[in-house]
Formats: C-alpha cells, sequence, structure tokens
C-alpha cells in the first residue's frame, strides 16, 4: 500500500519537477531584452499576418476527420497482414519440413525451434484455408469502409467548393423547413 | 486457443455457424444500415423514404431476438413458432445451445437474450416515434438511423459481453454514436454544447475505465470474464481482501475505475453531469433514447461485471463483495436523492426527466447493491437464510432489476415521446407552457399521468410493482448487512420527494386553465400520435395489473444467469 | 367462481367499470352524466344490502372468503371477504356515496372528468374495506390517491392545489411506511409453519401467524409504529392532521361529505384490521401512549375549532375531535403485570364505541359538510361572523341542519352520543384521569357546536353578503338533509342495529389480541421464529 502510494507521490514530484525546473532556470538565466522583432510570432522567418488566433474554414476540419477515419482503419490492417502473410506463404505445399515448422513458429509467435518439438505446425491445407478465410475478412471490412466513402462522396463532402445555390434550391424544392436556432424543430408532422 | 484449434472449431467446425446463427439479429442490423446509406446514395429515399427502411430493419431484428427469446424459453417445440424458428434457422445446438460463442468473446443465455430482446423492441418504437414526431427530416434521416440503430448494436454487444474488452468496445460503440445524435439538431447552439460536453465526459470517463480494465485484467492475469473470479482468488492466495495488501489495492483501483466509467454511462453522482445538459440540448427522442437503451445497455455490463468479481465463494474475499455492495450502495442512495432533490426546481421538461432518469438509476442500483451484498453474504452468518434462501434472494434482486428496467422501457419512453409530441404542437418543452393541456389533448396528458405516476411508483401501475421488487430485496440484503436498511428508508424517502416534481407537471397539465391565445395541441384519439402514446401506456398499466408472468420470466433469467 | 366472488367483486368494481362507460357519454348530456352516477351508486348500495343478506351477524369470523390467484411468483391473492366489522363500513361508505352523488349537482364544471373520478375513488375505497389479501389492500389504498388528488385540485377553492398535494404527499408518505411494514411481514411469515414456509401476504394467515406469537416483539413494535403512522395520518390524529383542515376546506361539498365521512375511517379500519392484528404486543406497547394521543386529539381538535371563523374549517377541526374518540376507543386495552388482559368486556365496549363512533361521525359530518356546503353555495361565503338569521330565512334547512350539529354533537337520542358515552366509560377502566379530560371534550365540543349555531342559525337577521341568494333549499339539497336526519336518529335511538352486526367480530378481535401478546410474552413461541431477526 505505502510502497504504492510512494511510488505514485514519487512519479508525480519527479514529473512536475523536471517540466517545472527548467523553465525556471530558463527564466531566470536569459537576458530580458525585448524588441518589436523579437516579440512577433515566428513563423519561418516570414513577417507573420494578423493574430494566429484565426477560425480555420470548417472545410478544412471536415477534411481531416475524414483523413483520419481512413487513416485509423488502415491500423486494422496490420495484425491481418502479418497473418495473411504468414498463412500465404505456409500455404505452399512445396514448403521443407524446417521452414514450415519455422515458420509456424513466426505466426504463432512462439519462441523458435516450438513448432518443431511439438505438434503446432500449421498444415498446407489449413494454411490455405486460414489465407481464405483472411481474404473474405478483409474484403467484407474494407468494403463497409468503401460504403461509408461512397456515400460521403455522393453526399459532396468531399467536395471543396459546394455550390451553396444549388443546395439552397434543393432544399427549397423540397419543403424542407429549416431548424430554427435555438428552437424545437419545426416539422413536417406538424404542419 | 491455437491456430490449429481456431481453424478447426471456428473456421470450419461447428462455432461459426453457431455463432452467426446467434448474432443474426445484428447482423440484420448492420445490414439495414448499409441499406440505409444505399437508399441516399442512389437517391431513392424520396420514394423509399429512410425512416420506413429503418422501421423495417428493426423490426426483422426484433422478430430475429423474439424468436431466439421463444427458442430459449419454451424449445423449438412451438407450432405457432415454427415459420419464424426456420426463417432465421435456429437449431438446438446454436440458439438452443446456451454459452460463450465468438471463441468466447461473447456470451450467449437467458439474460442477454432477454436484454437484447428489450433493445430491440424498444428500438422499434423509437423509430416509429421518430416516424411520428418528424425528427429527424427526411434529408437526414439515414444518418440519424443509421447513428440510432449502431448505437443500438454496440447496447447488444453489451448485453453478452464475456471478455473485459468487449466490455469496453460495448461501452465505446453504444456511447460515439450518441454523442453526435445529442448535436443532431445542428442548428442549434445548445444541442452543440451539450454534445460537447457529453464527448469531453465521455472520453475522459471511456480513458479511465480502459485504464481500470487493463489494470484488472493485469493484476488478474485474464480478460475473460467467467475466469475472473476464479483468478481473484489465485491472486489472493492465502492473503485476503484488506487494503494493505498492493494486490488488494491495486485491483480495488482497477475495479473502481471500471465502475466510474460505468457510472458514467449509467449518469450516476458525481458523474452525471453531463446529463441534464445533454437531454436539453438534444431533441426528446434522443432523450428517450439516452435514458432507457443506454442504462439498459450499461447496467447488463455492470451486473456482468459484478458477477463475474463476485462469484466466489471463498470467504476470505468477503471484504471485496462486502465493499463492492456497500459501495454501490451508497453511490445509488446519493444518485436517488440528488436527482430526485435537483429535478424538483427545474422548469424545462427535459431537464426534470434528465434528473428522474438519474435518481432512477439511483434506484436501480440499488438492486445491484443489494444483489452483491447478497451473493457475497456467509450462509451460516446469517439468521433465517439457507443458502438456498440466498440463492433465491440474490435472484429476486436481479428479476427486481429486470423488471423495473421493463418497466421503465414503456414509462419513460412514454414521458419522452408525448413531450416530443407536444412539442411539435406548441413548440415548447417549457413545464409552464404546459398550461391546461389537459383539456386539448386529453389523450397525450392522461397518458402522461399514467407515465409519471408509475415513475413515482404508484399501484397499480407497473412501476409500483418494479418498486416493490427493489424495496423487497433491499430488505432481505439487510439481513445481511444492516446498512441496506438504511439504505431502503432512503429510497422510501426519495419515492415521496419525488411526487413532488412529477405533480408539478402534472398540476400544470390539469389543474391550471389554458392561457390565452396559448398554441393549441390538438391531439386526438384516433390519430397515429394519439394511438401510440396509448400502445405505450398501455403496458405500463399491465405490468402493474398482471406482475405474474415477467417476474416469472425475469426470475428465470436470473436463475440461470446466476447458476 | 362462487356467488360471493361474483357478489363482492361485482360490488368493488362497478363503480369504476361504470366509470369507463361514462367516457361515452356526450359532454353536453350534464343531467344524464349526473343521473348514470347517481344510479350507479344507488346499485352499488343495493349490492353492499345484498351482501349483507347473505352476512350471518352471529358469526365473528371472515365470511364471504374469495381468493384466486393473482401474483403466483409472490404469493399474491386476489383474496375478499367481510366481517361484522368491515361490513358496517361498507355500508356507511355506499350510503355515503349515494348522498355524494346527490350532492354533485352542485358540481357544474368538466362534469364527466368529475364523475368519473367520484366513481373510481368508490372502487377504491370499498376495495379496501373488502381486501384480506395485504398488497391487494395496499394497492386499493394508493388507488383512492390519484382520484382525490384531482377532485380536490380541480374542483376545489382557491388553495386547491396547495390542499391537494398536500393531502396527497401526507398520504403516500404514510403509504411508503405502511409498505416496508408490509415487507416486514411478508419476509417474517417464511419462518412460521402456519404459512407454510412461505412469504405470504395473505392477511387471515398473518394474523394467525402474530395470534401464535410468532412475529417477535421487535419486530411487532417497529411495524406497529410504521402502520400506526401511516393510518394515523388518514385518521387523523394530532400531529399529523394538519393536511386535513386544508383539504376538507378546498374540497368541493360533495368530496368533503366523502373525506369526512369515509375517508378518516379508512384509518380507523387499517388499525383496526391490520396494525392491531398482526402486532397484538405492539398495540399493547403503545396502548397508553395512544390513549393519550386520542384524548389530546379530542381537547385540540376541539379548541382549534372553537377558534375557527370559517365554517369548513370548523367542521373540518371537529372532525379531528371526533375521531380522537375512535383512537381511544381503540387502545384502551388494560393488562395487569402477568400480561393477562384486565376488564375485556371494557375494552369491547371501547372498540364498539370506536367502530360507532366512526359510523355515526361517517353520518353526521358528511352531513355538517353538506350543510355548510349548501349555504356557501348560496352566498359564496363561509365566514361564521358575517352570518346569522338563516332561521328566518331559509327555516326548513336549518331545522335540518340544527339535528345534524346535534348528532354531531352528540346529544343523546342522537348518532353521536352512543360512540363517546361507550368509549368515555370504557376509558374510566383504562385511565379515569385520561376518562376525565375526554369526557371535558364533550363539554368543549357542545361548546363549539352551539355557539356555531347561535352564530349561523340564530340571531336577528342575515346581515352578510348576497342576502338576497338565500333560497329555501330546494327538493334534492332537502331530500339529502332528511335522509341524514333521518339516520342520525335511527342510529341514536336504535344503535344495535350496528352494534349486533359488529359484536361478535370484536369480541373475536379481542379475544385473538390478548391470545396474540400472551403468546409473544411467551419466550418459548418466540424462538420458533428467531429465525425472523
Amino acid at each position: 500500500m505505502t510502497d504504492l502510494l510512494l511510488h505514485f507521490l514519487l512519479f508525480i514530484i519527479a514529473g512536475s519537477v523536471l517540466v517545472l525546473a527548467p523553465m525556471l532556470i530558463g527564466k531566470l538565466v536569459r537576458p530580458w531584452l525585448p524588441t518589436p522583432e523579437k516579440q512577433s510570432v515566428y513563423e519561418c522567418g516570414e513577417p507573420a499576418i494578423g493574430s494566429s488566433y484565426i477560425q480555420f474554414d470548417i472545410r478544412f476540419y471536415v477534411v481531416a476527420l475524414l483523413f483520419i477515419i481512413f487513416d485509423v482503419e488502415v491500423a486494422f490492417f496490420f495484425p491481418w497482414a502479418t497473418v495473411y502473410g504468414g498463412a500465404t506463404q505456409l500455404a505452399d505445399s512445396r514448403l521443407s519440413d524446417v521452414a514450415r515448422s519455422n515458420l509456424s513458429d513466426k505466426l504463432l509467435n512462439l519462441a523458435p525451434g516450438t513448432s518443431a518439438a511439438s505438434d503446432t505446425v500449421v498444415s498446407a491445407a489449413d494454411a490455405l484455408y486460414l489465407a481464405k478465410t483472411g481474404v473474405v475478412d478483409i474484403a467484407v471490412f474494407f468494403a463497409f469502409i468503401l460504403v461509408g466513402f461512397a456515400y460521403v462522396w455522393k453526399r459532396g463532402d468531399l467536395d471543396w467548393v459546394r455550390s451553396l445555390v444549388s443546395e439552397f434550391q434543393q432544399s427549397q424544392a423540397l419543403t424542407r423547413t429549416a431548424v430554427v436556432a435555438d428552437q424545437p424543430a419545426k416539422t413536417e408532422m406538424a404542419s | 486457443m491455437s491456430v490449429n484449434e481456431i481453424i478447426e472449431h471456428a473456421l470450419k467446425g461447428e462455432i461459426l455457424p453457431r455463432s452467426v446463427q446467434i448474432f443474426g439479429p445484428e447482423i440484420a442490423l448492420c445490414l439495414t444500415i448499409l441499406a440505409l446509406l444505399f437508399v441516399r446514395m442512389f437517391e431513392i429515399h424520396r420514394r423509399l423514404p429512410t425512416n420506413l427502411v429503418a422501421l423495417l430493419g428493426a423490426l426483422i431484428a426484433f422478430l430475429g431476438v423474439f424468436s431466439q427469446f421463444m427458442y430459449v424459453k419454451g424449445g423449438s417445440e412451438i407450432p405457432a413458432m415454427m415459420a419464424l424458428f426456420q426463417a432465421w434457422g435456429l437449431t438446438p445446438e446454436g440458439v438452443g445451445e446456451v454459452g460463450p460463442y465468438f471463441t468466447g468473446l461473447l456470451v450467449h443465455d437467458q439474460f442477454s437474450v432477454f436484454f437484447r430482446l428489450g433493445l430491440c423492441l424498444f428500438l422499434v418504437l423509437m423509430i416509429a416515434l421518430t416516424v411520428l414526431s418528424g425528427i429527424p427530416d427526411s434529408e437526414d434521416g439515414q444518418d440519424f438511423y443509421t447513428l440510432l440503430i449502431g448505437s443500438s448494436v454496440g447496447m447488444m454487444l453489451a448485453c453478452g459481453a464475456n471478455h473485459l474488452l468487449t466490455l469496453f468496445l460495448a461501452v465505446e460503440m453504444m456511447s460515439v454514436p450518441s454523442y453526435a445524435m445529442v448535436a443532431f439538431q445542428k442548428g442549434r447552439r445548445q444541442a452543440s454544447e451539450a454534445a460537447l460536453k457529453y464527448v469531453i465526459y465521455g472520453a475522459g470517463a471511456a480513458g479511465v475505465m480502459l485504464y481500470g480494465l487493463s489494470l484488472v485484467a493485469g493484476v488478474l492475469g485474464t480478460a475473460s470474464m467467467p475466469e475472473l473470479a476464479a483468478q481473484v482468488s489465485t491472486a489472493f492466495a492465502g492473503g485476503s481482501f484488506v487494503l494493505t495488501n498492493p494486490v488488494a489495492v491495486t485491483l480495488a483501483l482497477g475495479i473502481l475505475m471500471v465502475l466510474a466509467g460505468l457510472a458514467f454511462k449509467l449518469s450516476l453522482v458525481p458523474f452525471h453531469f453531463w446529463c441534464p445538459d445533454a437531454f436539453e440540448g438534444a431533441a426528446a427522442e434522443v432523450g428517450g433514447f439516452l435514458s432507457v437503451a443506454s442504462k439498459a445497455g450499461a447496467f447488463a455490463l455492470l451486473v456482468r461485471f459484478c458477477i463475474a468479481l463476485t462469484g466466489n465463494p471463498d470467504p476470505s474475499l468477503a471484504g471485496l463483495n462486502l465493499s463492492l455492495g456497500i459501495g454501490l450502495g451508497v453511490a445509488a442512495a446519493v444518485t436517488a436523492t440528488f436527482g430526485n432533490l435537483a429535478a424538483y426546481s427545474q422548469k424545462n421538461m427535459k431537464r426534470l426527466l434528465a434528473y428522474s432518469t438519474i435518481a432512477h438509476a439511483g434506484y436501480m442500483l440499488m438492486a445491484v447493491s443489494a444483489l452483491v451484498i447478497i451473493r457475497g453474504a456467509n450462509p451460516s452468518g446469517v439468521p433465517g437464510l439457507t443458502s438456498a434462501g440466498l440463492d433465491a434472494e440474490a435472484r429476486r434482486c436481479l428479476e427486481a432489476l429486470l423488471y423495473y428496467l421493463a418497466v421503465y422501457l414503456f414509462m419513460n419512453l412514454g414521458a419522452f415521446a408525448i413531450v416530443a409530441l407536444i412539442r411539435n404542437q406548441i413548440f415548447s418543452e417549457e413545464i409552464e407552457d404546459y398550461r391546461g393541456l389537459a383539456g386539448e389533448a386529453p389523450v397525450l396528458c392522461v397518458c402522461m399521468l399514467i407515465c409519471l405516476f408509475s415513475l413515482v411508483g404508484l399501484p397499480p401501475l407497473g412501476g409500483f410493482w418494479a418498486k416493490l421488487e427493489i424495496f423487497a430485496s433491499l430488505f432481505q440484503a439487510g439481513r445481511v448487512h444492516w446498512f441496506m436498511w438504511v439504505v431502503l428508508g432512503i429510497a422510501a424517502v426519495n419515492t415521496v420527494f419525488s411526487l413532488f416534481y412529477y405533480m408539478r407537471v402534472l398540476k400544470s397539465m390539469f389543474l391550471t386553465e389554458r392561457p390565452v391565445g396559448a398554441r393549441s395541441a390538438l391531439v386526438p384519439f384516433r390519430s397515429a400520435p394519439g394511438l401510440y402514446v396509448v400502445m405505450v401506456s398501455v403496458p405500463v398499466l399491465l405490468l402493474g395489473v398482471l406482475a405474474g408472468p415477467l417476474s416469472q420470466t425475469a426470475n428465470n433469467v436470473a436463475r440461470i444467469l446466476l447458476r | 367462481m362462487s356467488n360471493d366472488a361474483i357478489l363482492l367483486s361485482a360490488t368493488i368494481f362497478l363503480p369504476a367499470i361504470a366509470a369507463l362507460f361514462l367516457a361515452g357519454f356526450d359532454k353536453k348530456a350534464v343531467e344524464a352524466m349526473r343521473m348514470y352516477t347517481l344510479a350507479v351508486t344507488v346499485i352499488v348500495f343495493g349490492l353492499t344490502i345484498a351482501v349483507l343478506g347473505r352476512f350471518d351477524a352471529s358469526n365473528g369470523d371472515m365470511q364471504m372468503l374469495v381468493k384466486a390467484s393473482w401474483i403466483p411468483t409472490w404469493n399474491i391473492y386476489y383474496q375478499l371477504g367481510v366481517d361484522g366489522i368491515s361490513m358496517t363500513l361498507v355500508l356507511l361508505t355506499a350510503f355515503v356515496f349515494v348522498l355524494a352523488a346527490m350532492a354533485s349537482w352542485s358540481i357544474k364544471d368538466k362534469v364527466k372528468g368529475y364523475l368519473m373520478l367520484f366513481l373510481i375513488l368508490e372502487t377504491g375505497v370499498l376495495g379496501v374495506f373488502l381486501s384480506l389479501d395485504f398488497f391487494l389492500f395496499y394497492v386499493f389504498w394508493e388507488v383512492m390517491l390519484l382520484p382525490m388528488y384531482f377532485l380536490i385540485g380541480v374542483w376545489g377553492g382557491p388553495r386547491r392545489e396547495y390542499a391537494a398535494i398536500k393531502f396527497f404527499l401526507y398520504t403516500l408518505f404514510g403509504g411508503v411506511l405502511m409498505l416496508i411494514a408490509m415487507l416486514m411481514f411478508y419476509f417474517n411469515s417464511a419462518g412460521s409453519e402456519l404459512a407454510g414456509g412461505e412469504s405470504v401476504f395473505d392477511l387471515l394467515t398473518l394474523m394467525k401467524i402474530a395470534q401464535a406469537g410468532q412475529f417477535n416483539q421487535q419486530i411487532q413494535i417497529i411495524a406497529f409504529v410504521l402502520l400506526f403512522i401511516g393510518f394515523a395520518i388518514k385518521l387523523p390524529s394530532f400531529p399529523v392532521h394538519t393536511w386535513l383542515p386544508d383539504a376538507h376546506v378546498e374540497a368541493p361539498t360533495p368530496i368533503s361529505m366523502i373525506l369526512a365521512g369515509i375517508l378518516l375511517k379508512l384509518g380507523g379500519y387499517g388499525i383496526i384490521r391490520i396494525a392491531m392484528p398482526l402486532c397484538p404486543y405492539g398495540t399493547q406497547y403503545a396502548a397508553y401512549a395512544l390513549v393519550a394521543l386520542g384524548v389530546f386529539s379530542i381537547i385540540y381538535g376541539a379548541f382549534a375549532a372553537m377558534a375557527q371563523t370559517d365554517f369548513k374549517r370548523l367542521v373540518a377541526y371537529s372532525s379531528v375531535s371526533h375521531m380522537g374518540y375512535v383512537l381511544v376507543g381503540l387502545a384502551v386495552w388494560k393488562i395487569n403485570e402477568s400480561g393477562a388482559t384486565v376488564g375485556i368486556n371494557h375494552w369491547q365496549m371501547g372498540l364498539s364505541g370506536a367502530m360507532f363512533q366512526m359510523l355515526a361521525h361517517g353520518v353526521s359530518s358528511a352531513g355538517m359538510f353538506f350543510m355548510v356546503g349548501v349555504v356557501y353555495d348560496r352566498v359564496h361565503h363561509r365566514d361564521l361572523n358575517k352570518f346569522g338569521g338563516l332561521m328566518q330565512k331559509m327555516p326548513h334547512y336549518s331545522a335540518l341542519a340544527v339535528v345534524i350539529f346535534f348528532a354531531g354533537l352528540g346529544l343523546p337520542g342522537l348518532c353521536g352520543f352512543i360512540g363517546e358515552a361507550f368509549v368515555v366509560l370504557s376509558t374510566w377502566n383504562f385511565s379515569p384521569l385520561l376518562a376525565i379530560i375526554a369526557a371535558s371534550g364533550v363539554i368543549l365540543t357542545a361548546g363549539y357546536i352551539l355557539w356555531t349555531v347561535q352564530r349561523v342559525y340564530l340571531g336577528p337577521e342575515y346581515k352578510g353578503p348576497h342576502a338576497e341568494d338565500l333560497t329555501p333549499i330546494n327538493g334534492r339539497e332537502a331530500t339529502i338533509g332528511w335522509i341524514i336526519a333521518i339516520f342520525a336518529v335511527v342510529l341514536g335511538v336504535y344503535p344495535y342495529m350496528m352494534l349486533g352486526m359488529m359484536e361478535t367480530s370484536v369480541e373475536k378481535l379481542t379475544q385473538d389480541l390478548a391470545a396474540g401478546y400472551n403468546a409473544s410474552m411467551d419466550p418459548a413461541a418466540e424462538s420458533v421464529t428467531s429465525v425472523s431477526e
């Protein structure tokens, strides 16, 4: 109990000190001779234009969010790729027994030589089955993401310049009632 | 499980077909999501409205779970259900067999089927409500329903969680879409603010919970929930659960963090701050969804987690069970009291219902705490209760929770639905603006009366029976530890408190005259909204008058889960 | 289903079913709806007479038992029955409801909703009196709350919202305490072989267990306190009576009649039917406190009544005073050092007196409220200081009113006398001091009632507002007044009509309680249920 508490305490203290100490030292040691140039924002050697506290166009966020979704999804491919790679290698029925047991070790994340000693060697047929399942799996997974992508594309969320006029006309044509800010939505049912 | 075994059993063998069979309704919901996106993509949503697609998908999933429910309950020999059983391809070795599936990540038992049935029913009713109330509009329908159904799938996963990883995944899967749903009315500043608050709290809670899960899994060396109890006693071999034991401290910290994450979902004090703001900012329909379905999913997780931890008869671990039970009891008592007191001063109906949701989470948590206390009891230490008697009492606690949730589904959905339908007419959710509505929309107001009185817990409505069951389980848990009697007293006093604020709404509706010039709200009985609210309110009454069948079913569910 | 089952169920549920049909009436057909409601209450009264016809007064046990499984998982039954104690109160209920239905012509607004709630209320009250399963009793008990809340809240006077919520909160609070006591009995009954090793809500079984002394003393005391608070709120007894003046003053006349005439009796009935038989030890333990509380209520109510200037408030406080006699009469149970009951005949007299007091008060207070309502309908105020001289303007009405007020006063020959006399006489055996104080309450009662009669009916001339509206009473009002006055006289002259009905039941009750007390004192019996705590 006390051990653990002490650990926590030490970590907290050490962490705080290591951050605060350099800042404090810098503050004490550095000379303080301000000029307008020095106080301006550093922008790759260029003079800064206006404040950095400006609102970015919302489109940046949209694109960034979409990017993140498709970027993160690639992370899910890695574990799959190692298994799939191992499985396709093992699926080759011409492999020697030694190569097979080595590859099995790799695929199963075992210490080298374990498969040779025990019966964890993966047969070619099994590996092929595993590889085929892997393809189907990733195809389904990827297809789902692609549907989402297509949906976003179709909705025009990827268009940099969206035609507000046409959108407005479209919504007018549908007699779609706008949502009034800070008011419960007036709906079609109500009318 | 080695690769060979996975290939043998999972891919080629019996696990995959069985798992897919059990998972059928969830798959149906996922396909519904796809269908929704396709409908919008190919621009056929004007001929085929997205709400109908969603309703159809939800109905199919409901039928799927319903057939599973009947199959599990009555076996394959029910003539009237044969066609449905065949359509879903149910087999004795698939749905008929209780146990883990998907290699132990999920578990299929009566408990999960019961919850999934409730969730699917709720989803159907919810979508029907959105069809009537017109939120979302036809252009954004697919987005809303995608979120709604996605969140529901997460909750259904939660009901069957058998692994700490699934537990976390389920919590996130039900939370993330709900953040977006809160913000769905894009034009409202309140909605954005509420959603931001909700997201930040949610992210924090999820982080804490994940940390807790890793501590628990790290200390116990497994993340599979059925093994937790056995691992607890291994971890404490020879020692006992006291706070001078570093393993105990780490484990307690882990459990506490997991419970904090769940407490956020359940909006227990002190993790409740998001709740009133989110409910006020979101549309009433979303509020109803969050307050019912989200709670049900989180309670399923909580029960599974608590049962996994306390399923250990080792007397040296009595400290763990007792402190967990009493901790939950304290949280429950504080939550119920806070919710009821804070609701008193609310002027906005949705905020009021949000605090009422908090209070009801407190009542329901009382049942869980009684369950933990009774399961942790030493049979020889409780006068008048044998080991079999204790088992019966534990079943009663769980029965109380299940019954409460079932009634809560209808009464709270009813209340939120009426708020939404009234909003469509008078464009207001302030209690002040409900004055004299009883004269104009008697159906809505009488149904509101039924729902609110049921929330108070007055007979002969379902809420009364549910509350009685909870009181009864607290009373019996009090024999194990006197603190539960204190909780019982607090619960009783809370019932009286709660009357105050529910009555304010009814007073406004029934006892005052409609101000001159106020918008009229004419909802006749013979209209779709009128029939809908009646349809939701009648079960509230029926569950109070004919409590037998459902309490029997809930008791059976509990018996199998606690076996 | 047996005939008894049909008869008792019909008595309870006919009003509620009739209320559903009322929904089909056209909103404009006010007169038809009123006549319909009156007809329903008359039919229900007829049904209770039919119940009386099948009732055997010489048998002190529960009769016409009906038992059907309701919620089998929890051993809850739909169980009904009557004995001498509930029979009289059922008759009173049906009778007062007929009168109140006749008085309901004064309600002009939202008649349909009013009448529906009125009928649902009748179902709730009859259900309480007839149910023999604790759970069923509790359900009916709470079912009454909702119609009462709206009847006061929608059709009441200026401060109706406050009065309605106050009434609701007090009763709900008592109800919650009752619920906890109910759970105590339910779970502790499992330890007794009389319940077959199962938890039961069945009152008859619970009574047997209590009679065998198998609830231990601690449970009996705690449960009695919880139940007593719940019932004392309804009765109402001194510290928890404050809802009553507000509720009475704000309620419309017919509802005041029901409130005073019947709902207050539920408190007394609950004590007799549930609190006492289930906790004989608790009752005896608290007996002196109960009698003292009752005596204090008598004096307090009388003084409070004397201080009122609002006519209706005065009658309301007189109810507090009169119901004090009920509490005194119930609790005059004296024991000696060895625990044997002393003077059981006196206690029986006290119980009979308490029961009779409830019946008499049911008639006379309903009448008094009606009489206040009649004059309020005309002049729209109730300020006692602005009345006077009504005897000259409305002689017919005033004569009836004076008779009814004298019945409330307890004049010999009228109904109020018997109960008070019985109670005071039996209290002498229990404690002469308290008997003397209780008796002085009679004088105070005479004081404020005579003073009221003087201020309202006598005097030279009515000088208050709306003097021109003081028209003589119409036929409907006169009918109600005459019925009440006749019953006040009949009950006063021939009290055995009611006392005979409950005699054997009261005897049995006292004997059971005495036996239960002795068994609770006996350590051998207690060891059987040491499980229960």
